[in-house]
């Protein structure tokens, strides 16, 4: 399986290759009018429009430089991007390498941790944060 | 009626020789014993002859008895009376002989009487001239007493302008060696002119390279602003490459998502896009070095600049130095060429002053000479001064002496009684 790591805050996070549309620059964000803090806006992506998802503001970390890079998630979770602060070369590995994260991890957005190269990565639970997101909509 | 005395007597002897005769005639007429004729007669011519006698030596006696008076009288000074003889009916030598003491005796009270006079008068004299004397040697001394501070002073005199003699010999001495150093001073003041325009080319030819020094800093500089403007496009163009690389990084990456999205059918192209990502992050750190480079080459050319900008100001500190060193050296020129010139007056006016020293010192001789004079001078005044105190002296004892023997004069002469007229007239 095929990771793509990126930074948010001070931690390292990680998404499957299968579930990314796209990783695009930043483009003009377009902000919505009475969105919550998590939502930093939409883009316009191949004429669709896109909400952006703020995900150290989601996660609860600080994001002072405006999270440069946005990730365009595959459709099936779509349509929505995630804004991050920094993307790391793509990582390959067995299945078998990343652990099932029940045992160990208690926080609800990771799926699963693995180290690889002396850092600790965490592999996101894109359910998680769907749930995050409608919830903080829906109120 | 004078009748000399040897007249006299003959006079007599006719009387007793015609009472002889007389008597011879008479006598025989007188009853009268003739033997005492002869008798009669002869006592009668005795008693003629004795009464004749004793008529005229009474009358001699008597007047020479007032002679001697009258002599005796003078022998005791005393002028007061005249002789004067009884009235006779014939006066004889006698009178002749009273009238000739008379006059001796007029003759000895006018004598007297000026004697007199002129006793008191040389007693007066002699007082006042022993008082004159007295202080005439008071004077003397006086007079001695200063000749003395005047001698003293003349010595000292003498010993100051010795002194000064040697001062201003001394002084001339000086100022012949301030006329030396002034000539040397002129020598120095030309050498310092001199000195001074050589200076003052010197800072001219070193303003000139400064200038062109200047000028080549400045075009250093405008060549350095070119070549960071260039290092800035070259910059410009590298950031260009790094946005394309990381571009095409994204690129790479998207395609990579593609393959591992296309599955097995994507594999092929998953290589592709992974050398094409190595590509780009070979391009990128390339253009990272070379920003790096030019971020290296854009501060050492801005330390370059600001240090060009520090030698431009340095140098213009120089040039404004180097202005104010030329400007110095002006008025060192003005000043030494002033110096000079004053040198040369004070060369000209101690030599002068040389001369005038020079004169002064044969005055100051003539004058020590003088005071020496002056000196041996008073000092013979002082000696002549107190013989004169001594003859003052003495002729203040001569006076005195000369008093007493006026005095003296005068108790002799108060002897003489010149009665009452003279007495009154007598001075």
């Amino acid at each position: 399986m095929q990771l793509l790591p990126f930074e948010v805050g001070n931690e390292i996070y990680a998404l499957e290759l299968i579930d990314i549309q796209e990783i695009v620059e930043t483009p003009h964000l377009h902000p919505f009018p009475a969105a919550p803090a998590t939502v930093s806006g939409a883009i316009a992506f191949h004429g669709r429009i896109v909400p952006v998802v703020d995900l150290p503001c989601l996660l609860g970390f600080d994001s002072p430089q405006g999270s440069p890079r946005i990730i365009v998630l595959a459709n099936h979770y779509g349509p929505f991007a995630l804004a991050v602060d920094r993307l790391r070369p793509l990582i390959g590995l067995d299945k078998g390498f990343v652990k099932d994260a029940d045992a160990g991890v208690k926080e609800p957005s990771v799926r699963s941790l693995f180290t690889w190269k002396n850092d600790m990565i965490s592999l996101l639970d894109l359910h998680y944060v769907v749930a995050a997101i409608e919830a903080t909509c829906v109120k | 009626m004078r009748v000399e005395i040897s007249y006299k007597f003959v006079i007599g002897f006719i009387f007793v020789v015609a009472s002889v005769v007389l008597l011879n005639l008479l006598v025989p007429r007188l009853d009268a014993p003739e033997w005492t004729h002869q008798f009669i007669t002869v006592i009668g011519a005795l008693l003629v002859g004795l009464i004749f006698g004793w008529l005229f030596s009474r009358a001699f006696t008597a007047n020479i008895k007032i002679l001697t008076d009258g002599a005796d009288r003078l022998s005791h000074g005393d002028l007061s009376r005249k002789v004067r003889l009884h009235k006779g009916l014939f006066s004889d030598e006698t009178e002749d002989l009273s009238n000739s003491l008379n006059l001796v005796v007029d003759s000895l009270r006018n004598l007297v009487g000026q004697m007199r006079g002129s006793a008191l008068n040389v007693n007066e004299s002699s007082m006042a001239l022993a008082t004159t004397s007295e202080e005439m040697t008071a004077t003397a001394h006086e007079v001695a007493g200063s000749i003395e501070q005047i001698s003293r002073g003349a010595e000292t005199q003498a010993e100051m302008v010795e002194r000064v003699s040697r001062v201003v010999r001394e002084m001339a001495e000086q100022i012949e060696l301030v006329a030396g150093s002034s000539g040397k001073l002129t020598e120095s003041a030309e050498q310092t002119t001199l000195s001074a325009r050589e200076g003052e080319g010197l800072t001219s030819k070193a303003l000139d390279n400064m200038k062109q020094v200047l000028s080549q800093i400045e075009e250093n500089g405008t060549m350095i602003v070119d070549f960071s403007e260039q290092v800035q496009k070259i910059g410009s163009i590298i950031d260009v490459i790094t946005g394309i690389a990381q571009k095409t990084n994204l690129l790479a990456l998207n395609a990579t998502i593609e393959a591992a999205r296309a599955g097995e059918y994507g594999h092929g192209f998953a290589v592709v896009a992974e050398e094409v990502s190595k590509l780009a992050d070979s391009t990128s750190n390339s253009a990272a070095e070379i920003s790096r480079l030019i971020e290296k080459t854009r501060e050492q050319s801005q330390k370059v600049q600001l240090s060009m900008a520090q030698s431009v100001k340095s140098i213009d500190a120089g040039r404004e130095a180097v202005d104010v060193t030329g400007n110095a050296f002006k008025s060192i020129i003005s000043k030494a060429e002033a110096a000079q010139e004053r040198s040369i007056d004070i060369r000209d006016l101690t030599e002068k002053q040389s001369r005038g020293a020079q004169a002064i010192v044969e005055a100051i001789e003539e004058i020590a000479r003088v005071a020496e004079d002056n000196a041996a001078s008073t000092e013979e005044v002082s000696a002549a001064t107190e013989e004169q105190t001594a003859s003052m002296e003495e002729m203040s004892f001569a006076s005195q002496r000369l008093s007493r023997l006026a005095e003296e004069l005068l108790t002799s002469v108060r002897r003489f009684n010149l009665g009452s007229d003279h007495e009154r007239t007598a001075p």
